[in-house]
């Protein structure tokens, strides 16, 4: 019996029997090539200019006597993009103990405050100077998005930040956060999932992370192969999901493909689509 | 044990969530999940006195200090004026508190509701309208010829701002416009949108698995 008419005996959303194989692919992906990478394989992971250039934001703050500014967007701490920004706060603020320069952190999320706050001052331990970190450059300013802008553009104005670094997810804010940025003379690093926003980030950033790249920040930044083995995983997913869409299209445009797989593979493939649409 | 009890927490209630999604609505597994959510707000809402914390003792770091003092007692002044108008009084347009109605605060005006009303939200409409000026700014820098794709990138922009106005139809431009939004920006979007929910994906996992664990601190 095919997945179609199986779904359709237990009268359970087919959709969902797609999703669990494929999450389970994915998933094993992940684990064999965070094993494989475990083992001592080298992984490629192509360079990523934004990430690149954190040593060297970092580095110029530096040599100004300037702080570095950590923004890790405006959601909350249950977002993905924020958990992804605390990673790459960790390596940030690592770096930055390292060159003795101070870490300034604002965010608008009570629940991130604690989290950001113990992570600042463990990287600064990590590196050996856990003296230099200060609780006062750890800062909630406000819960409200447009409140939290104006503290923030005015911690660029006051403190005059040599390097500022948005990472997480950002909404009508980014543009005025980047462009007082520029004011303010700093180099700037974003990375955001938030497409609508890339735009602004792009005009406005020296480098920009665009989607899954800043996923994949913490990897490459930490450079611990296991992390990097997880990308391969993200990659070969992809190109599943590209040769599905491509089927996908080919079967729903030209009828005689979506004959051939059903004579070779029993399965129409135009239908299957069609079924497994949530809208459909 | 600092770090291996979170790991476990965090393990049991990743495969947990993730188990959820694949039980019918009005389960037990759909139920608790909603109940496991809840719990994040009643968090969150404890952690709005460790920020209010923050703030205050920042503040009154730096006003000891000489820094930005003036700036520092003006935001204080309002924080304990807002919070005490907000917990005695209430947020509602009209003070509901029998005792409070009628005496200092007479008739039914609320003044927390009006601060809110009359300052807050003319405060946050004007930040966003800044906007405005920001993207011109930010249009002027984007849309400099510095490069061929920067080229494309002008005329495409040209031609999607002309595609808005009244007249565009009369050229034709409405439809370039449409064809520009709704087939390579869309593509484009689109392309990112996959990128993103595997990288999201792939990040969920490790976090899962306690690949990756510098959120928790160290290394």
């Amino acid at each position: 019996m095919d997945a179609i008419a199986y779904a359709r005996v237990l009268d359970y959303p087919l959709a969902n029997i797609v999703m669990g194989v494929l999450l389970a692919l994915f998933f094993g992906g992940v684990i064999f090539w965070t094993e494989r990478a475990r083992r001592g394989r080298s992984q490629y992971v192509r360079p990523i200019a934004g990430l690149a250039a954190v040593n060297e934001a970092v580095g110029r703050a530096t040599e100004m006597g300037r702080p570095v500014l950590f923004v890790p967007g405006i959601a909350d701490v249950d977002d993905i993009q924020t958990i992804a920004a605390v990673v790459i706060l960790s390596s940030v603020a690592k770096t930055a103990a390292r060159y003795d320069t101070r870490t300034i952190f604002a965010t608008c999320s009570p629940l991130l405050f604690p989290v950001a706050e113990e992570t600042i001052r463990n990287a600064y331990a990590d590196a050996g100077r856990p003296d230099a970190f200060s609780r006062d450059d750890v800062r909630f300013l406000s819960s409200d998005q447009f409140a939290f802008t104006a503290g923030v553009t005015g911690i660029m104005l006051r403190e005059k930040p040599a390097a500022t670094v948005f990472m997480g997810a950002f909404w009508a804010e980014s543009l005025i956060l980047a462009e007082t940025g520029v004011l303010a003379g700093a180099i700037q690093i974003a990375g955001t999932a938030n497409v609508s926003q890339l735009p602004f980030f792009v005009a406005a950033c020296d480098y920009t992370l665009i989607g899954e790249e800043l996923y994949a920040a913490g990897a490459y930044l930490s450079h611990d192969a296991r992390l990097l083995g997880s990308l391969k995983a993200s990659d070969a997913m992809k190109v599943l999901v590209a040769v599905l869409i491509a089927i996908g299209v080919l079967t729903a445009t030209i009828p005689p493909i979506d004959d051939l797989f059903d004579r070779l593979l029993g399965i129409h493939f135009a239908e299957f689509f069609e079924f497994t649409d949530p809208n459909g | 044990m600092r770090r291996t009890v979170p790991l476990i927490i965090t393990f049991v209630a990743g495969v947990f969530m993730i188990a959820t999604f694949f039980f019918n609505p009005d389960t037990w597994p759909q139920n608790a999940a909603t109940r496991v959510k809840d719990w994040g707000l009643i968090l969150a809402t404890f952690a709005v006195v460790l920020g209010t914390g923050n703030i205050i003792r920042v503040s009154i770091h730096k006003a000891r200090k000489g820094e930005e003092r003036f700036f520092k007692i003006v935001l204080l002044v309002c924080l304990f004026v807002t919070l005490g108008l907000g917990l005695f009084l209430g947020s509602d347009e009209e003070i509901r508190s029998t005792w409070l109605n009628g005496g200092l605060f007479s008739g039914s005006f609320n003044p927390f509701y009006w601060i809110y009303q009359h300052v807050q939200l003319p405060l946050g409409a004007t930040m966003f309208s800044l906007l405005v000026f920001y993207i011109t700014s930010a249009a002027y820098r984007a849309f400099r010829i510095r490069s061929f794709e920067a080229g494309i990138l002008l005329a495409t922009a040209v031609i999607v701002m002309l595609g808005q106005v009244p007249i565009s139809s009369a050229i034709g431009l409405d439809e370039v416009m449409a064809w520009i939004m709704s087939v390579p920006n869309v593509a484009a979007k689109r392309a990112i949108f996959m990128g993103a929910a595997m990288g999201i994906a792939a990040m969920s996992l490790k976090i899962i698995l306690g690949i990756e664990r510098s959120y928790l601190g160290g290394d």
